[in-house]
């Protein structure tokens, strides 16, 4: 978090994190689509020649002046494939809370949990934990067939009992509901630490 | 301008005071330079301040992409065994040049400036406005006013109103099927 009080500006980092084609990319696709123009930056993307996440992609969000103050939500996604790896880290750095974006399909399980570790470890290497950091889960692609249902998904994922939002994010279902779980998770959290 | 050994704060205030005194030096820096811009952002790419003429340069997303690039640079660094990172980065246009370097651990500098301007110029008032802006910052942390007096149950509330408005009502993009 950074607070520019000259400018009267609270800057908060939100990372979409999770194995590639989860459809975190997807989700900022369509948070630009669906908020006030007025109030969001450029969707900035950097992709590889297929169009998959080589680097971050960003979004800036406003929500106006709120008690004087501009909160404004910087959101990161991360690229998926595990040869990124030094990426994820980068991009983690100053995050002040995460979704996790897991693929809902019974053969990507491996995947949400090898990205879950993943992401443990690269928390702890900036002085972090799954356990001091606000997160949500994104159960993604639930309109799909051969899906693992909700229950083992929360057994296998969510085992420190995190908000957990069902999506089908290329329809844009669960998409704003996950933003505004985990911005009401990181400023209860905010003011928890201060 | 190595960078510092501690490591980078979850957290960090800027008072107004320190703002307008970076600020000025900004004002210094492309003053003596004749650069376009000098922008000053976080090490997680959010812009603080600026001096110059941004015209239709997108400061939000320069200062982000500045940020993913010197943090990709400073693990190329490590990589090769420079255990410092490098001291700064020159990124050579056909008419413009950007010029990039940390403040610290938690900041960064950022100059874009014409083919006409000297490199070395550039990196002698960079090396200068960086050591100020240190000494800004030092000063500032002893400083930290109180953000309590805000980030409260009544902030997040509003937040959550401003939220709920800002987005389309669902579906209201989907067009009527004839």
């Amino acid at each position: 978090m950074f607070i520019n009080w000259a400018q009267k500006e609270i800057n908060l980092k939100i990372v979409y994190y999770g194995p590639g084609l989860s459809g975190k990319t997807t989700n900022l696709e369509y948070i630009y689509q669906q908020i006030d123009p007025s109030l969001r930056g450029e969707l900035v993307t950097l992709k590889t020649r297929e169009e998959r996440t080589l680097y971050f992609d960003f979004l800036q969000l406003e929500f106006g002046r709120i008690k004087g103050m501009h909160p404004k939500f910087n959101l990161y996604t991360i690229p998926g494939q595990v040869y990124y790896a030094q990426s994820r880290r980068i991009i983690l750095r100053g995050v002040d809370g995460i979704v996790f974006v897991a693929d809902s399909q019974r053969d990507r399980m491996i995947e949400n949990l090898d990205s879950l570790l993943d992401l443990e470890e690269n928390l702890i290497n900036e002085g972090k934990s799954l356990e001091s950091v606000p997160w949500v889960l994104q159960y993604n692609k639930r309109d799909l067939p051969h899906i693992s249902t909700v229950e083992e998904l929360d057994r296998k994922l969510n085992f420190l009992r995190v908000p957990t939002i069902e999506a089908v994010a290329v329809r844009g279902t669960g998409v704003i509901e996950t933003l505004k779980r985990i911005i009401q998770h990181v400023m209860a959290h905010v003011q928890e630490v201060m | 301008m190595a960078l510092a050994k501690n490591a980078p704060k979850s957290q960090f205030m800027l008072s107004t005071e320190a703002f307008n005194e970076i600020s000025d030096v900004l004002k210094e820096l492309e003053a003596s330079t004749r650069a376009e811009l000098a922008v000053f952002c976080d090490a997680n790419g959010v812009p603080i301040t600026h001096a110059g003429k941004p015209r239709a340069i997108d400061l939000t997303s320069l200062s982000a992409l500045n940020a993913g690039n010197y943090a990709a640079t400073r693990e190329m660094a490590r990589l090769i065994g420079e255990s410092q990172g490098f001291k700064f980065l020159f990124l050579e246009g056909e008419n413009k040049n950007i010029y990039l370097c940390n403040v610290g651990y938690d900041f960064l500098l950022s100059i874009v400036f014409a083919k006409t301007v000297a490199l070395g110029m550039i990196r002698i008032y960079a090396n200068k406005a960086v050591k100020q802006i240190s000494g800004i910052l030092e000063k500032a942390q002893k400083q930290e006013q109180m953000a309590e007096e805000f980030l409260d149950v009544e902030f997040n509330t509003l937040l959550g109103k401003a939220f709920d408005a800002s987005f389309r009502k669902p579906n209201s993009s989907t067009k009527t099927e004839s």
